[in-house]
């Protein structure tokens, strides 16, 4: 019994001993290079223009293979340009994109240069504002006066400091079936004074008596919230639905009363259609692989991100679309609707390369090379360099520009961002709808249960 | 005569269910493979099983990938990721098997409990402090998350399931081995191991299914494309701002399917007999 047991410590130690030996050797021969690269990025910054020591980037976006094409050519062509720096990309799909990125950045590895959602950088810089440079640090290295000021101000600027440089214009805007409307005989209004939000429902009525099976608007939860509830109330009360500095609501319970009731008007009269129908399509922008929508008999428009008018479009070929104009009540205090951006490009504070990768971000908004290559892959170019270029290249056209020039030329709305753009107050706007949609409460009952929870959620928050 | 024709008669019915579940079963991987051949408008716009047009492109371009890393170096990669994390996964669980199975120590009781608890254990709850934990090894986007946990046997299911098994094996062929001089350890690779087989392929084919088909462990420990899995590689092009040619995506994974496929089929004696047999005692 005793010579077992000793034969089989013997065996464990030899076990144990070889995972030690690989852990061991492994950790060593990473921190010396953590180390060689520490060094190595000093004396780079030190002589940026004698002799450079090999850089290496981490890139981090998502988006299809089009973008994902586009973007490698980009970094190759930036590459034998500089070519001590290399970019080792990272992309992949916008699924589970901001978890990863999150875990990233919480334990500090996230990539040198980072694509960034609109809305949550709010929320990134809100916890800990050491996550980004802020990009007006570094104005000798990037142009910044190639963007529109005004733009930049609304967009990736968060008390002053630019965190973010939008990579593109879009904005929720409102596409239709022409084939369709025409075939029914629905004229949209050609301006944004004779649309307004009965309109919607009168059109929608004037479809029902053509077809009961048809809808006038395709529209899930999601953008309910987007599109016309935040939209709805900021022309009511011209306030942001959460006033960050005081952190209280920007309305009234009357006036959310109204806005909900105004949706339940809109199921009432079949303009949109029973969310348990597209409740399978409603999450993550994809109405557009609702079989209903790719045969272009059922539904009319469709409320969404002008960056996926592309996508929307496509699904149909056979269907001619145009772009229409958004909604917006006769006593406005705020247009509603706004020119945005779909992401952002920040780089990370912790990376040992910040000037490289400035570098890189100016090459990729200024240089025309760049915008040859990137064209409109994230929307139409912000900066006046990728515009031209674009133009001259004739790919400013299509359904995507369309909704991008009526957002820019009628629509000034205030850009929400902050609070009610967090992940938990989305989810009490989406709640609220499915319940007025499921018909679980009159709009007096689920506005005051809304309301308690978005001012427990500010409370949370304080 | 005629119980012969009536067990003619049951034969055919049995093996006319069997042939409708089964085709019933491979309906999703033959409507996967058809999908291949058909634009977006086909695959949405209609029930057809079969395509209008048969052409390879899809699986040229979706091979292609990118263009950087093709899928080529995915499947390299996922190779690379799954063989020795099976190999190392049979080896350590079977010696830490051996000792749960075979010996009396001290706190054997205890281990064996805390064995079976962290099988209870949740994947979800210990992803984060394995982060912080390879993170501050520097084990991030390499292999070796995958690596070392099965060089030091955790994975509990299997190391239970060859304890079974073992205690299935006549203690008297030790006593024997062990009347003739062997040691410990070679009552175990010349004696043990050998009548073990059934139930190592089990574990070794369930471990090597569940490691290539793993797609949050990869996600979340390889960040750079040129080291992507497969599982990882067949998420690149679906995105809901650009147009996702469906095609490439289902040739892809159908591509991705096939080696399971064909190891399912090579194996399949194992696979049931490994799972007959560990639950029997002797």
């Amino acid at each position: 019994m005793r010579k077992i047991s000793r034969v089989l410590a013997l065996v464990m130690c030899v076990i144990l001993m070889a995972g030690l030996c690989a852990c061991g050797s492994d950790t060593t021969g990473t921190t010396t290079a953590a180390e060689a690269g520490g060094t190595a990025a000093g004396e780079t910054s030190a002589a940026l223009d004698e002799k450079h020591d090999p850089v290496t980037l981490r890139f981090m976006w998502w988006g299809g293979d089009e973008r994902a094409e586009a973007t490698l050519k980009a970094i190759e062509a930036f590459e034998a340009k500089y070519d001590w720096i290399t970019i080792e990309p990272e992309y992949g799909s916008s699924d589970g994109y901001q978890e990863k990125l999150t875990t990233q950045l919480s334990s500090g590895n996230a990539a040198d240069i980072i694509q960034m959602g609109p809305g949550w950088l709010p929320g990134y810089v809100k916890s800990n504002d050491n996550y980004f440079i802020d990009f007006n640090d570094y104005a000798d290295r990037i142009d910044l006066t190639t963007f529109e000021s005004s733009f930049l101000e609304q967009n990736g600027n968060i008390g002053g400091k630019q965190y973010g440089l939008p990579t593109g214009i879009s904005g929720y805007s409102f596409i239709y079936n022409k084939t369709l409307a025409d075939k029914a005989g629905i004229l949209f209004p050609d301006s944004k004074e004779e649309m307004n939000w009965d309109t919607l429902i009168e059109l929608g009525k004037q479809l029902q008596a053509y077809d009961s099976s048809a809808y006038l608007v395709d529209i899930g939860d999601s953008e309910l919230a987007a599109c016309i509830m935040r939209p709805y109330l900021l022309q009511l009360t011209g306030s942001t639905m959460v006033v960050d500095a005081t952190a209280e609501l920007g309305f009234t319970e009357e006036e959310l009363v109204q806005c909900l009731t105004y949706i339940k008007d809109l199921y009432d009269n079949k303009v949109i259609p029973p969310l348990a129908d597209i409740a399978a399509y409603s999450s993550g922008d994809s109405l557009q692989t609702d079989p209903k929508w790719i045969s272009g008999e059922t539904y009319v428009g469709m409320f969404l991100s002008s960056s996926t008018a592309e996508v929307a479009t496509a699904a149909c070929p056979d269907c001619e679309f145009a772009a229409g104009y958004m909604p917006v009540m006769s006593s406005a205090k705020n247009d509603g609707f706004y020119a945005n951006c779909p992401q952002y490009m920040c780089v990370s504070k912790s990376s040992e390369h910040i000037e490289e990768a400035v570098m890189f971000l100016d090459y990729f908004y200024n240089s025309e090379e760049a915008a040859e290559i990137l064209t409109t892959v994230r929307s139409v170019p912000p900066t006046s360099v990728g515009q031209s270029v674009c133009a001259k290249l004739g790919k400013l056209e299509g359904i995507a520009k369309d909704t991008v020039d009526i957002l820019q030329a009628s629509y000034h709305g205030t850009n929400e961002m902050g609070m009610t753009t967090e992940e938990e107050y989305g989810q009490i706007l989406r709640d609220m709808i499915s319940q007025i949609a499921y018909g679980q409460g009159t709009p007096e009952e689920v506005a005051k249960n809304g309301i308690t929870l978005m001012q427990n959620f500010l409370d949370s928050k304080n | 005569m005629k119980k012969k024709t009536k067990k003619r008669i049951n034969l055919i019915i049995t093996y006319v269910i069997i042939t409708f579940i089964g085709v019933l079963m491979l309906y999703p991987i033959l409507w996967m493979f058809f999908a291949a051949f058909k634009t977006n408008e086909e695959i949405f716009g209609s029930l057809k099983l079969l395509p209008e047009s048969f052409s390879l492109d899809s699986f040229i371009e979706g091979w292609r990938s990118t263009g950087r890393t093709t899928y080529t170096d995915y499947f390299i990669n996922t190779f690379k990721m799954t063989v020795p994390t099976t190999l190392l996964t049979v080896m350590t669980c079977s010696l830490v098997a051996y000792g749960f199975a075979r010996f009396r120590f001290p706190g054997k009781k205890l281990l064996f409990m805390l064995l079976i608890a962290t099988l209870m254990l949740p994947n979800a709850v210990i992803i984060i402090p394995r982060y912080s934990l390879y993170n501050s090894l520097g084990w991030l986007d390499t292999y070796l998350p995958f690596y070392i946990p099965a060089l030091l046997g955790t994975y509990p299911f299997f190391i239970f399931m060859l304890i079974q098994f073992m205690r299935g094996l006549p203690r008297d062929l030790d006593e024997s081995a062990y009347m003739d001089g062997c040691g410990t350890f070679r009552v175990y690779w010349n004696i043990l191991l050998p009548l073990q087989k059934p139930a190592l392929f089990s574990a070794g084919l369930f471990q090597f299914l569940w490691t290539y088909n793993d797609y949050m462990n990869p996600l979340i420990f390889i960040s750079s494309v040129k080291k992507y899995v497969i599982s990882l590689a067949l998420r690149l092009s679906l995105d809901a701002e650009s147009v996702v040619v469906w095609s490439r995506v289902m040739a892809m994974a159908f591509v991705a399917v096939l080696p399971l496929i064909i190891l399912f089929f090579a194996a399949q004696k194992y696979f049931v007999e490994g799972i007959a047999t560990t639950g029997m005692k002797g």
